[in-house]
């Protein structure tokens, strides 16, 4: 069990990585956004769906990226299906009213994802020095029974959640940025989080 | 002048020339985004020869990379970081294209080893215009299409309301001491399925955005329609965050329309105090109910909805059957009716 301190250790970091996520999709958007991660807490996979809070039923847009090495395991980054259409047609202006998303607006959904969380990951393996091989971000979309069923979970013993939301313009959205890890290499992660120093 | 040494040039093109003659533009790139490697298909879609891009800066063949964020992206890479992506409706011109062509590509940036204990990024970029195009043209197609079925419910809307005036006008012509009942009935059923025409002429996806806000819409026209003192009370306690399906929510409208009419009909006395109450709520995931209740007891002795032959029943009793559940009532003061169903 993480303790309370690395806990806020790792959400002062993951507001970091968003934040320079934020500054990212500020110059390529050209609208003002504002990434924050007001909680972050540890889960399991057996309380993953309770932890999130989403209807088992509700149609869900995801974007994930795996990582292997120091860390084992896969981020997600997960909103409701008409939510992300919501930012997506903000994003790319294109006026339209959708609940859903086609091929070309989940590239652009997998695009700002992959920004957020590459600013995420990023700012952790730098600050501790964690050497990673990654696999290509992949959109998702599905029931979160779905989206899971595909997830290596049996690998994965140890999950934190980070809430993220989004502000962008005058929309505001929530998403839930979903860490999976494999136990092993959750302890380096543990490690290194109650070796950090906070200057 | 190239700002990369010609023997990295040369390793590179030796290392990746097997990519040559994939069918996805394929370049590679050093910390500097320098070219280092161009391949046949970078050569075919921008018009730009292999020897012309080898040493050159991304940024002189194509302006778009001097914008910032594509430098401050991609620097991650050079320390073996996670991939990057370029989607296509963000990054129209993510690679220089000749005069007059208007294609879509996606892209993504990976690390590749340099051999030398570094890193380069290797882009691979994927024609999709054909798909893009595709996607465009259905979603061009589904607007129009959302545009006339948005005029087909206004028309039927509007000549369901002509029909709704006709019956008001009918109503009129009869004589004092006549029953309207037969008529109040058939405007309540009219006017059930003209205010759902209305919801989803309003609504901006085509269905019903809230079935609360329909069913509230719809008891205060009945009530407005067939109240027949204007003294008593309704009362509304509709769970607005319930969205279902447009048929059950038509079902619903089209049981309101029956137990509003009998209870305004025959359920209320002409006293003050008495009220229609219908809630809505949601019992548990997907299971809802809905109850009308109204003051008095006022059902005949041997009332058994199951075995009326009336009109108004023989419905409810089919809707119900159509949500998959039976109509549930109480005698008392208040009189209830409700309905529990899944969706």
């Amino acid at each position: 069990m993480i303790t309370l301190r690395s806990l806020s250790i790792l959400q002062e970091l993951i507001n970091i990585g968003v934040g320079k996520g934020a500054q990212v999709l500020n110059t390529l958007l050209n609208h003002h956004v504002v990434l924050d991660v007001p909680e972050v807490a540890e889960t399991t996979v057996d309380q993953l769906v309770e932890a999130l809070g989403l209807d088992r039923t509700r149609a869900l847009s995801c974007v994930q990226m795996g990582y292997r090495g120091a860390l084992h395991g896969e981020v997600q980054l997960i909103f409701p299906e008409e939510t992300a259409a919501q930012m997506v047609s903000l994003i790319i202006g294109d006026g339209y009213a959708l609940e859903e998303l086609d091929f070309i607006r989940q590239a652009t959904l997998t695009e700002v994802g992959n920004i957020v969380i590459n600013a995420v990951v990023g700012t952790l393996s730098n600050l501790f020095g964690f050497h990673l091989q990654y696999t290509l971000p992949l959109y998702r979309g599905g029931t979160l029974e779905s989206i899971e069923d595909q997830a290596d979970l049996e690998a994965m013993q140890v999950i934190l959640l980070a809430k993220t939301r989004f502000t962008i313009q005058e929309l505001s959205v929530t998403g839930h940025m979903v860490l999976f890890f494999s136990m092993p290499t959750y302890r380096n992660l543990e490690e290194a989080l109650e070796g950090y120093v906070i200057r | 002048m190239s700002s990369v040494e010609p023997f990295r040039l040369q390793a590179a093109s030796q290392r990746f020339s097997d990519l040559d003659h994939v069918p996805i533009g394929l370049a590679v790139l050093d910390s500097g985004l320098n070219v280092l490697y161009w391949n046949s298909s970078l050569e075919q879609w921008t018009g730009i020869d292999r020897q012309a891009a080898s040493g050159t800066a991304l940024s002189r063949l194509n302006p778009e990379w001097e914008r910032p964020h594509y430098a401050q992206r991609m620097s991650l890479l050079f320390n073996g970081g996670p991939p990057v992506v370029f989607s296509p409706l963000l990054h129209p011109k993510i690679i220089p294209q000749p005069p007059g062509a208007n294609r879509f590509f996606n892209a993504k940036a990976t690390s590749v080893p340099d051999g030398e204990g570094g890193w380069w990024a290797f882009l691979s970029v994927e024609d999709v215009t054909v798909m893009s195009l595709r996607v465009e043209e259905l979603r061009e197609l589904q607007v129009r299409q959302d545009r006339l079925m948005r005029e087909i419910h206004h028309r039927v809307k509007n000549n369901l309301n002509m029909i709704s005036g006709l019956i008001t006008l009918q109503k009129a012509q009869v004589r004092p001491g006549m029953e309207t009942g037969p008529l109040d009935d058939l405007q309540s059923r009219i006017v059930a399925i003209s205010e759902i025409h209305d919801v989803l002429y309003h609504s901006s996806t085509l269905s019903v955005d809230s079935t609360a806000s329909y069913l509230e819409t719809l008891a205060r026209l009945l009530d407005t329609n067939l109240s027949l003192s204007g003294k008593h009370r309704l009362v509304l306690d509709l769970d607005p965050s319930i969205v279902l399906k447009t048929d059950t929510t038509i079902l619903l409208g089209l049981v309101q329309a029956e137990l509003m009419t009998n209870a305004l009909k025959y359920g209320l006395s002409s006293n003050n105090d008495e009220s229609i109450t219908i809630r809505f709520a949601r019992l548990g995931p997907g299971e809802y109910q809905y109850m009308l209740s109204h003051s008095g007891d006022r059902l005949p002795i041997d009332f058994d909805p199951t075995t009326s032959e009336g009109l108004g029943m023989v419905l409810l009793t089919a809707y119900a059957g159509q949500l998959d559940t039976t109509l549930g009532w109480e005698r008392g003061d208040p009189t209830r009716f409700w309905l529990r169903f899944r969706e």
